[in-house]
C-alpha cells in the first residue's frame, strides 16, 4: 500500500464482505474496482462492478440484516471502511450527512427497475 | 420570520475566505441549492495562492486530517485523493517519561491523513504532493463556485451588505460568509461593522517543517503520529511529530514557545532517538500561528454569518473538521432556512454552541492528561494500563486507549471522551497502577 493511500487495500479477488454477514461497517472505494457477487449453486453471479467514490455495504446498516451479497475486489483495490456507530453518531447530528447515500441508492434502484422493466419485456417476448 | 431573507434564484453569496471553511460552505451551498432547484451564485475570495510554498500559500496548522473527517468527506463524496495525502496514518505512538506506548486504530486501517495546506514548506525541492485548501477549493469550484483572487477589505452596508476591495464596490450580496482564520486580519472589517461580533480569545502554537529523507521518516515514523507528553521543557503542554513525505511537522501547543523552547525539546532523548543528531530546528519553514482558546461573539446577523477559527472552533484539535460542520451547518441554514439573524440563531448558533460547550469538556480532558503528563507515578499508571490494554486487543476499542486515540485524533467530542471517563473500572485500574508505581519508587 502506498503511504499516501487511506484505507486498506485488497487484492484481487479478495473479499470485502461476505453475503450472510452481519453489516457493521459500510465502505467507500478510494481507487480501483470492486465486484458485488451473489453465490449459487451453478456458480457465482457477478451482480454489478463498482469504481472510485461508489459507498457499498450500507443496506445492512439500514435494515439490519445479514449482508445480501459478497463483495471482493476486482484488481488492487483501495476501500475505506466507516463504522455502523461512527456513522449513526455523525448522522444524528447531521442528517444530511445521508443524503449522498440516498442519492447513491436512488440511482440504483432506478438502475434495477430499468433492468427488471428490460428482463420482464424479454420474458414476455419469450413465451 | 422575515420572508426577504431567503436566498432566491440567483442570489449573490459572497465568501470572504477559501481554505477549509469557505470551500466547504460554497460546496454545500451549491450541492443543496441544486437539490431544491435553486440556482445561486457562489463567489470565494482568496488572494492567496495555496499552491506557493512557504508561509505565502499556506493557512499555517499543523495539518492532520481526523478519522473523522476524512470518513465524513468520504460520505459526502469527497475523497482525498493520495495525490493530495502526505502520508495516510493508523496509530499514535505516545513519548512519555515512563515509556512509550503504541495505539493502533480501532479499525487497523489509514484512515487519517496528514497534508500540506498550502504548496508545501519553504524550497520544498520534490512536489509531488497537492495542496490540501487548494483540492478542497477546486471541489466548490466543480460545484459550481467562482474564485475571485480579489483581497476583500471592507463591507458597506446598502439595502443589502456591499462588500469593497481598495475602495471599490465589488459586489452587493444577499449573503456574506466571513469564512476567514484567526490568523487573517479580516476579522477587522466584521468587528467593525456594529454587528457585535467580536474575535475569539487566540493561543500561539508553533509548526516548523523538519527535513529528513523518505526513509528516515519511514523508518523512525512509520505511519503513526508521535505526541510527545514529557514534563519538559514546562511550557509545553504537548507536542506532535507529524510524518509528511520527506518531512516531519513538529508541531508543539504550550505558553510562549520560543526558540529556546523548541531546542529544549529537540534535545531531550526522547526527540533525539526519533530525529537525526544533523536536524536543526532554525533551518526550515516555521510560523507561530494563532489558536482559538474561546468563541467569537456575535458570529452572525442579518445577511452575514463568520465561519471556520475566527467563528467557533474545536480547541486544540481537528479545526478543520470543525470547519467542515460550521460551514455545512451555516450552508443548510441559509439555502434551506435563510440569511436572516433570526434563521442563523434558529438553525446555525445550536451547532456554535455545541462546539463552545464542548471546549468546556475539552479544557478539562487536556488539564486532565496534563496532570498525567507532569506527574511521574500518575504516567507510569496511564503507560502501563495503555500497554495492557493494547496487548489484550480484542473487536471492542479498550477505554482508557480510545479516549487517548479520540483525544489525540480530534476523532471525538471532548464530552464523549469525558463520560467514557467516567468509567469506574478504568479508574481501579489506574489507581492500582498508580500504587503500584509508587510502591517502586519507594523501594
Amino acid at each position: 500500500m502506498k503511504e499516501s493511500e487511506l484505507g486498506r487495500t485488497y487484492n484481487d479477488g479478495e473479499i470485502i464482505c461476505s453475503e450472510g454477514d452481519e453489516g457493521k461497517s459500510m465502505f467507500v472505494i478510494q481507487s480501483g474496482k470492486v465486484e458485488v457477487v451473489k453465490k449459487r449453486p451453478e456458480g457465482e453471479l457477478t451482480l454489478r462492478t463498482m469504481t472510485k467514490g461508489e459507498i457499498f455495504g450500507e443496506i445492512a446498516l439500514f435494515d439490519h440484516l445479514p449482508r445480501s451479497a459478497t463483495v471482493k475486489a476486482a484488481g488492487k483495490a483501495v476501500v475505506l471502511s466507516i463504522d455502523k456507530k461512527g456513522f449513526f453518531a455523525k448522522a444524528s447530528k447531521d442528517p444530511t450527512l445521508a443524503f449522498n447515500i440516498l442519492e447513491g441508492m436512488s440511482r440504483r434502484i432506478r438502475d434495477l427497475t430499468r433492468k427488471l422493466s428490460k428482463y420482464k419485456q424479454d420474458a414476455e417476448l419469450m413465451y | 420570520m422575515k420572508s426577504d431573507f431567503t436566498l432566491d434564484d440567483n442570489a449573490k453569496v459572497a465568501v470572504i475566505g477559501g481554505g477549509p471553511s469557505g470551500s466547504l460552505f460554497s460546496f454545500f451551498a451549491l450541492n443543496m441549492a441544486k437539490m431544491i432547484d435553486k440556482k445561486i451564485d457562489v463567489t470565494i475570495f482568496e488572494p492567496k495562492d495555496f499552491t506557493r510554498d512557504g508561509p505565502i500559500g499556506c493557512n499555517r496548522c499543523a495539518g492532520v486530517i481526523s478519522e473523522h473527517l476524512v470518513q465524513a468527506l468520504a460520505i459526502e463524496g469527497i475523497n482525498i485523493p493520495p495525490e493530495v495525502v502526505q502520508r495516510g496514518i493508523n496509530s499514535y505512538v505516545l513519548h512519555t517519561q515512563r515509556g512509550n506506548v503504541h495505539i493502533e486504530s480501532p479499525a487497523a486501517e489509514k484512515r487519517i491523513a496528514t497534508v500540506y495546506r498550502g504548496g508545501g514548506p519553504l524550497g520544498i525541492k520534490e512536489k509531488d504532493r497537492e495542496s490540501f485548501d487548494n483540492f478542497l477549493l477546486n471541489c466548490a469550484i466543480q460545484e459550481g463556485a467562482s474564485h475571485s483572487s480579489l483581497r476583500i477589505d471592507g463591507i458597506r452596508n446598502n439595502d443589502k451588505p456591499v462588500i469593497t476591495s481598495g475602495g471599490r464596490d465589488i459586489m452587493e450580496a444577499d449573503l456574506i460568509v466571513g469564512a476567514f482564520g484567526v490568523n487573517s486580519a479580516a476579522w477587522k472589517i466584521f468587528e467593525g461593522l456594529d454587528i457585535g461580533y467580536k474575535k475569539p480569545k487566540t493561543t500561539s502554537a508553533f509548526i516548523t517543517e523538519l527535513e529528513l529523507d523518505h526513509e528516515t521518516v519511514s523508518g523512525n515514523f512509520g505511519s503513526s503520529i508521535h505526541i510527545i507528553l514529557i514534563p519538559e521543557p514546562k511550557n509545553i503542554k504537548f507536542a506532535g511529530l507529524i510524518p509528511k513525505g520527506r518531512y516531519v511537522s513538529l508541531c508543539i501547543l504550550g505558553k510562549d514557545i520560543d526558540q529556546q523552547t523548541v531546542k529544549g525539546l529537540l534535545n531531550t532523548p526522547i526527540v533525539r532517538e526519533l530525529l537525526p543528531d544533523s536536524v536543526m530546528s532554525d533551518k526550515f519553514c516555521k510560523c507561530f500561528p494563532k489558536l482559538s482558546l474561546t468563541t467569537a461573539k456575535g458570529g452572525f446577523a442579518d445577511r452575514m454569518v463568520v465561519i471556520g477559527d475566527a467563528g467557533s472552533t474545536r480547541l486544540f484539535k481537528d479545526g478543520i473538521g470543525a470547519s467542515y460542520i460550521m460551514g455545512k451547518a451555516a450552508a443548510t441554514t441559509a439555502v434551506l432556512h435563510g440569511v436572516g439573524k433570526e434563521h442563523f440563531s434558529a438553525h446555525y448558533l445550536p451547532v456554535y454552541n455545541r462546539t463552545k460547550i464542548d471546549n468546556i469538556y475539552g479544557r478539562f480532558v487536556f488539564g486532565t492528561t496534563n496532570a498525567y503528563k507532569n506527574i511521574a507515578p500518575l504516567t507510569e499508571s496511564m503507560v502501563n494500563v495503555i500497554k495492557k490494554e493494547q496487548q489484550k486487543r480484542n473487536e471492542a476499542f479498550p477505554r482508557l486507549s480510545s479516549m487517548l486515540w479520540d483525544t489525540f485524533t480530534g476523532n471525538e467530542t471532548y464530552k464523549n471522551i469525558f463520560l467514557r471517563g467516567t468509567n469506574i473500572m478504568m479508574h481501579v485500574k489506574l489507581v492500582l497502577e498508580f500504587l503500584k508505581a509508587l510502591a517502586r519508587r519507594t523501594k
